[in-house]
């Protein structure tokens, strides 16, 4: 045991969310091999709609966990996700074509970002006072475009599929709105590690004022990342808009920020800065759509699943701090 | 990505002609808020000499030093780089133009590597990409010229001692091409070992042709290293001399005043235990500490770094857990938490006034009153003219020089900001004291007053614990002296049975230097 708990201290910060993620796959597998002996948890049906509920969470942390790792923190993003899929959708109901209602939305969500970054660097505002004010911002101009309506669209095909299950002839066998995000996840780990860019988002996050005496560029990383944060939120919109069979919905979104935000702790990040990983965040947003599945397919009530999504997450982040406390 | 392809940037030093000026500033001013840090001054650096700035706390030694590497900008006045106008506007293109700062806190990004940390803000990317071949290379070296190239690269830097931190440091500003290195107190942190590497490795920069400013406090490293000095005394040049320039003069022209040499050892001995340990096993000791302080009495703890001078103050206050054993304030078992080890009396100045030391952004008056707040309070309501009358009172006590007392202690020097931690304990009334390196990183004439201080306070029947890395202050400073080496005590005699030979020779006696815990 005392060996056990060593090299627990010594391991990798991904290891966490993937031993919770293999523990919930196995108890929910033994789970079924009793109970539900002719449908077992495991299945391919499963596997693509655990995915596809994964990636909108998935999309959103990957830009929290630059902004996590930049010391900084994103609340307004659930609003900003509803902003983005409701201008998609008004745009393309205006006759606009896809590519211009789609570059329209994610403009939309650049810009918001760079206002995030802006009041955090010229503004002096503290990150989590910021974007709370956006907030509220963002969802009120979401009600305001969509006149506090659902919005329908005629969509074009390659506009409305992309979380739809692949054609049974396509080479891999995901959606490919998944595949997006998984090739965007891989270059945003590229560019964490390997450029100066990723590099200064974590000198900032480590320590902002050595980082100022370095001379690195403080102001316009912070807003590049806001920047990039608003562009993964509008993505993340796209696919809501995709899962609402090409709607706007300007109410969606409600507490996204905090299952993204829980997914980049769950995966290593740290509230203070300096930590985090895209592939912790990405197991972290997988684990916590597999448990949610398991207890649906358990049939575990509402009220029970929530508290037990919550209590997961505690131990889960308390586990991850002692190790690295213990180091 | 192979090494080879980065022969286009070289890392050696610009080659600057002797004797010639390289970086030249005149009648610089600077003003922060009603101070004024800086009331006109000039100087000149040239290739191949070392420029010591000297002054007390506040002098303006820093300001000056900041302003000419980026870190500040002037209200008034005009420097120049090698006969061009130059006004950085920020430390990173000061640090293209050739001029690099190490500074006195220390500024490492503890998240990443080492060598992440040589090159942070000079990264020399292909394009966007890192080079990690080539940043290790040039990490190398640069450790190399410190004589640490044993140092581990890609740990971070978060977990090295806060010595070998101080070294990276160093590093960082031998990794650019510098024409101007200017020193911050960069020996505060160091051991001797490491102390003597550096100012044989400031030599040798100066002989290779670097214009150096540096900034300290240790009068003796100063008249080793300076050819030529500037004296500031409230942000005015009051004196420049050449080398040959003695100490004395120095002092005088720093202070104003003539300083006592040693502080006087005035112990009225009490006979009665304050502080008991018996059998007190710190985490990571090697062995059990027995040792009884009495009121009235000095403790220096020497010890090379990593030998658990700061485990055994933060295991007594019970910020650190301890295996076994127990330790007693007059009869009273503490240590088992901070919380309660300050209700019955004890007080604790950190080694890292940033870190947890002090918090620099509170007013000072809750700084001063932070550890026994309820002191001016009625049913938990605070007494505002009591606490400031009270707050006033102390702050004359301890000659610390502030611009107010509902300021932050952030912009304070480090000389003022310890001797507010001093403050807090007078307030508190601790009875026994542990100072953690109290001194580390202040002028003389601080230092100075801390010792007094420190002096008649424990003569009122008060106790102190002093770990120290300057062993002449131990000696000079403390009534009895404890060494330890590697997590156990090696001995404990009166500070007038040792020699400073001797304490190097206890605290080496089973440890290899260098190594850290």
């Amino acid at each position: 045991m005392r060996r056990l708990l060593e090299a627990w201290r010594g391991s990798n910060p991904v290891l966490a969310p993937l031993l919770g993620l293999v523990l919930v796959v196995l108890a929910a597998t033994l789970w079924g091999l009793s109970e539900k002996p002719d449908s077992p948890f495991l299945s391919g049906y499963r596997a693509a709609l655990v995915l596809k509920q994964s990636a909108i969470v998935a999309t959103g942390a990957l830009g929290m966990t630059l902004v996590i790792a930049a010391g900084g923190i994103d609340l307004a993003i659930g609003s900003l996700l509803a902003l983005c899929s409701v201008v998609l959708a008004k745009a393309l109901h205006a006759g606009h074509s896809g590519s211009e209602a789609l570059l329209l939305a994610l403009a939309t969500g650049v810009g918001a970002g760079v206002v995030h970054g802006l009041l955090v660097t010229h503004g002096r505002l503290a990150p989590f006072i910021a974007t709370l004010g956006t907030m509220l911002l963002w969802r009120g101009a979401a009600e305001e475009v969509s006149a506090q309506k659902k919005l329908s669209s005629d969509a074009p095909d390659w506009l409305a599929s992309l979380l739809d299950p692949p054609a049974t002839d396509d080479l891999l066998p995901v959606a490919t709105g998944v595949l997006l995000v998984l090739l965007a996840a891989a270059a945003m780990a590229w560019m964490l590690a390997r450029t100066v860019f990723g590099r200064r988002i974590y000198a900032i996050g480590s320590n902002e004022a050595a980082a100022r005496l370095c001379g690195v560029p403080i102001s316009t990383t912070k807003i590049a990342v806001y920047a990039l944060m608003g562009f993964f939120a509008a993505a993340a919109g796209v696919l809501e808009f995709n899962n609402l069979n090409a709607q706007g919905n300007p109410s969606s979104g409600a507490g996204y920020e905090l299952d993204v935000i829980a997914a980049v702790v769950l995966g290593g990040g740290s509230l203070s800065g300096g930590k985090g990983s895209i592939a912790g965040s990405l197991l972290g947003a997988l684990l916590m759509t597999t448990l949610r599945s398991a207890c649906i397919y358990a049939e575990v009530a509402d009220p029970l699943q929530k508290m037990l999504v919550g209590a997961i997450i505690l131990v889960a982040v308390a586990l991850d701090r002692w190790r690295e406390r213990a180091r | 990505m192979k090494s080879g392809m980065d022969a286009g940037r070289s890392s050696t030093m610009a080659h600057a002609r002797s004797s010639s000026i390289v970086l030249s500033a005149r009648a610089l001013e600077r003003r922060f808020g009603a101070v004024q840090a800086l009331g006109g001054v000039s100087v000149d650096l040239v290739a191949g000499r070392v420029h010591a700035f000297v002054g007390a706390n506040g002098a303006g030694k820093s300001t000056l030093a900041r302003i000419l590497a980026g870190v500040d900008r002037p209200d008034q006045g005009t420097m120049r780089l090698a006969d061009v106008p130059y006004a950085p506007l920020d430390p990173a293109r000061a640090r293209a133009l050739g001029v690099a700062m190490v500074h006195q806190e220390l500024s490492i990004a503890p998240h990443l590597s080492v060598v992440e940390n040589i090159v942070l803000g000079d990264e020399r990317p292909r394009g966007p990409l890192v080079r990690r071949h080539d940043e290790a290379r040039r990490a190398r070296e640069a450790l190399a010229k410190l004589g640490r190239a044993d140092l581990p690269l890609e740990k971070p830097a978060g977990e090295l001692p806060t010595a070998i931190q101080q070294l990276v440091e160093l590093a960082r500003a031998l990794a650019s091409d510098v024409r101007v290195l200017l020193l911050d107190e960069p020996t505060s942190s160091l051991e001797r070992e490491d102390k003597l590497r550096l100012l044989a490795l400031v030599e040798h920069l100066r002989s290779q042709g670097l214009a150096i400013a540096w900034i300290g406090h240790h009068l003796d490293e100063v008249l080793r290293l300076a050819d030529d000095l500037l004296v500031l005394r409230d942000g005015v040049a009051v004196a420049r001399h050449q080398r040959g320039v003695s100490a004395d003069e120095l002092v005088h022209g720093m202070s104003g005043r003539a300083l006592a040499s040693t502080p006087v050892h005035a112990r009225a001995r009490s006979g009665t235990a304050l502080l008991s340990l018996q059998g007190f096993l710190p985490r990571r000791f090697r062995a059990p500490v027995d040792l009884e302080v009495e009121a009235g009495e000095i403790v220096g703890l020497a010890g090379l770094v990593g030998a658990g001078r700061s485990r055994l103050l933060r295991a007594i206050l019970g910020a650190l857990p301890h295996e076994a054993g127990v330790s007693r304030l007059a009869g009273l078992p503490i240590g088992r938490d901070p919380r309660r080890s300050v209700a019955a009396g004890v007080g604790f100045v950190s080694e890292d006034r940033k870190r947890d030391g002090l918090c620099l952004q509170i007013p000072i008056i809750d700084e001063v009153t932070l550890a026994a707040p309820g002191r001016e309070a009625t049913l938990g309501v605070l007494r505002a003219a009591r606490r400031r009358s009270r707050v006033e009172g102390l702050v004359a006590q301890v000659r610390a020089k502030l611009a107010g007392l509902h300021a932050g202690a952030a912009t304070l020097s480090g000389g003022n900001q310890q001797k507010l931690a001093l403050a807090r304990l007078l307030h508190m009334d601790a009875k026994l004291w542990l100072l953690d390196d109290p001194t580390r990183g202040i002028d003389v004439a601080a230092k100075h007053d801390i010792h007094q201080l420190v002096r008649a306070r424990v003569a009122e029947g008060r106790a102190a614990l002093v770990a120290s890395s300057d062993i002449p202050e131990l000696l000079a400073w403390c009534d009895r002296i404890l060494v330890l080496s590697r997590g156990r005590v090696v001995a404990v005699r009166a500070a007038s049975d040792w020699t400073e030979d001797e304490i190097l020779a206890a605290a080496t006696s089973t440890a290899t230097p260098g190594e850290a815990a």
